[in-house]
């Protein structure tokens, strides 16, 4: 019965996204919805490794940069292939990431948070002093889309209005988070709970929790960079100014409103914490001000986020 | 030579800041084993509330020194009963996304309040310049060097010789233990976190005559402080010290004879290379406490 109704909740929620272009055809709308599945991605995948392993990832702008202007430079200055550059994109953040990683991974303890900190402000440092590069804090114009692409029965797809982004980026959200769903439900996302409940039995129960722990950092560092090299082919521009530390305490905030740890929590977070600011333009000011105090509240009086609300009213419903 | 020497009595400087910042930190980790991400805000406050004593009320500079010492120090009471001891014993997550969440908080109301514009604090001792064997030091720079280590002197001997520094020692070693032999584990919480604000203030008010005092201030001072904690080995008091004042040197002379531009990726550097070749620090045994 549970099984059932949770099928046929996602079976509407996906055909619900399917024909939204097809109901709401306002491009400012839409864009809005592309930004909010660019951060469900961004949300999704710090979720994965602070949610799921407890290892807090503060260079999430960082490797969304990194992804963003990797496959920018590899496009422009190189030559690749728009769609082969987003891949790259991707694997750049991840190589970044394994390398920020290692050293901090080896560690018990909150060595990451610091370390990734200091890393995002410091990649924010050299989009902008690499001027001959990254074009500097002017940022980079006229980034080519992603080429027509050909599918059978439907015919040319040109990169042109939002609507064909929207369907790339739910495409892309869809199979991205497909995989980040199978991995926090298979063995490997046990071992990243058994880690972050306690290391040391995890480690004498016959885990290698730092190659797991590296794994992890890696796949996160990866979707960010996906969701990266998207916003740049889909944006055209990019500028040192997108990949803030603020951005990663937009993404945090998503994540810990939503839920910790919960596969659904970052999606909400990911969703509410976009359009939140759109609709309430007078805050929009205060909006840090704003995620900073959720945060603290959250965190100390629902550690669960609103997923962790919804299911103590479920298990009270279902005791009574 | 004098410009090496200039270079290195600079880096001592900011490296007698970041001690006093890194001080505070270290003793909350090592003493409550949780990890304050809000630090660098006591810092900026410490720095604005110094100005502001200064500028608007005409006190003197001394004395508005101790008055944002007070103020913060009473801040990082807050802390401790707002974001820490709810959460106490969870784990560092909790703590770190708490004390995160009033760092972003703090920052961004002080945006608000006191503005994007950098302030300049202005005190007659940054007018007067020394000159000692060809090198150039104002008087306030010099008293950074001297406030930082009569402080750093009195917290070495507070914990070495009085009866709450014994405390302090053996919350480190084993809160449970501490607690059952009478130690009030709340009471050594809340001293730690009024020394560690009460530093960060005078930290704050110290480098406000030297360089700019701005909101954002209290992120960098923060990251670096951060390193030197790790450099020093976490919980470890004389080596907060020493690495914060090498920390100043390296970045002083890297930014003079490298590139002034990447002043900030050298602390960085600094911090990969550690936890690559000495994560317990360079003077820690193994995670040494207090």
């Amino acid at each position: 019965m549970q099984s059932f109704l949770k099928f046929s909740l996602t079976t509407l929620l996906l055909l619900f996204l399917i024909i939204i272009p097809l109901i709401f055809k306002n491009p400012y709308f839409l864009h809005i919805i592309i930004m909010a599945g660019i951060f469900v991605l961004l949300a999704s995948s710090m979720n994965l490794i602070t949610g799921c392993t407890g290892r807090l990832n503060l260079g999430h702008a960082g490797f969304y940069g990194l992804g963003a202007y990797g496959s920018t430079l590899l496009v422009m200055k190189m030559g690749f292939p728009v769609w082969i550059g987003m891949l790259f994109g991707g694997m750049i953040s991840t190589l970044f990431g394994v390398l920020i990683g290692v050293p901090c991974l080896k560690l018990r303890g909150s060595y990451l948070a610091i370390t990734t900190l200091a890393f995002g402000e410091i990649t924010r440092l050299a989009f902008i002093n690499l001027v001959e590069l990254t074009n500097g804090p002017l940022g980079i114009r006229e980034i080519p889309g992603p080429p027509p692409l050909f599918l059978p029965k439907i015919g040319l797809i040109q990169f042109e209005s939002k609507i064909v982004y929207y369907y790339l980026i739910f495409f892309i959200c869809l199979i991205c988070l497909l995989i980040i769903y199978r991995i926090m439900n298979s063995q490997i996302g046990n071992t990243f709970i058994a880690i972050r409940e306690d290391e040391i039995r995890a480690e004498t129960v016959g885990i290698d929790t730092i190659k797991i722990k590296i794994i992890n950092f890696a796949l996160g560092a990866f979707f960010a960079g996906i969701a990266g090299s998207f916003y740049a082919h889909y944006v055209r521009f990019i500028s040192p100014d997108t990949f803030t530390l603020n951005e990663t305490f937009t993404i945090l905030t998503m994540v810990v409103i939503g839920g910790l740890g919960t596969f659904w929590g970052p999606v909400l977070g990911g969703v509410i914490f976009t359009f939140l600011p759109e609709l309430l333009r007078a805050i929009a000011d205060y909006r840090m001000i704003i995620y900073g105090l959720l945060m603290t509240v959250s965190i100390i009086f629902m550690p669960e986020g609103l997923i962790g609300i919804f299911r103590s009213l479920r298990t009270k419903k279902l005791t009574e | 030579m004098s410009e090496l020497a200039q270079q290195i009595v600079n880096g001592l400087v900011m490296g007698g800041v970041y001690a006093l910042m890194a001080l505070g930190l270290t003793l909350i980790f090592g003493i409550l084993d949780q990890v304050n991400f809000a630090h660098g805000e006591l810092y900026m406050i410490g720095a604005y509330a110094a100005f502001y004593f200064l500028d608007f009320l005409g006190l003197g500079y001394f004395i508005a020194m101790l008055m944002a010492m007070a103020i913060v120090a009473i801040l990082g009471l807050f802390y401790e009963w707002i974001l820490f001891r709810p959460i106490r014993g969870l784990g560092h997550l909790p703590a770190i996304i708490s004390s995160l969440g009033a760092s972003i908080f703090l920052w961004n109301l002080s945006l608000k309040l006191f503005g994007s514009t950098p302030r300049q604090m202005r005190t007659e001792l940054s007018e007067v310049t020394l000159n000692l064997f060809g090198i150039s030091l104002t008087v306030q720079r010099l008293l950074v060097i001297c406030i930082a280590m009569i402080l750093i002197l009195l917290l070495y001997f507070m914990i070495k010789k009085t009866r709450l520094g014994k405390a302090m020692r053996a919350t480190a070693q084993n809160p449970e233990m501490a607690a059952l032999l009478g130690v009030d584990i709340n009471r050594i919480a809340e001293l730690t976190f009024l020394i560690g604000g009460a530093l960060a203030g005078a930290a704050g008010s110290l480098i406000g005559p030297i360089f700019l005092i701005y909101p954002a201030m209290g992120l960098m001072a923060c990251l670096k402080a951060f390193v030197v904690v790790i450099l020093g080995g976490l919980g470890n008091v004389i080596g907060a010290v020493f690495a914060g004042l090498s920390l100043g040197v390296i970045e002083s002379l890297g930014a003079g004879f490298i590139s002034s531009a990447y002043k900030d990726f050298f602390a960085f550097i600094v911090l990969i290379l550690v936890l690559w070749a000495r994560p317990e620090g360079i003077l820690g045994k193994t995670a040494k406490k207090v």
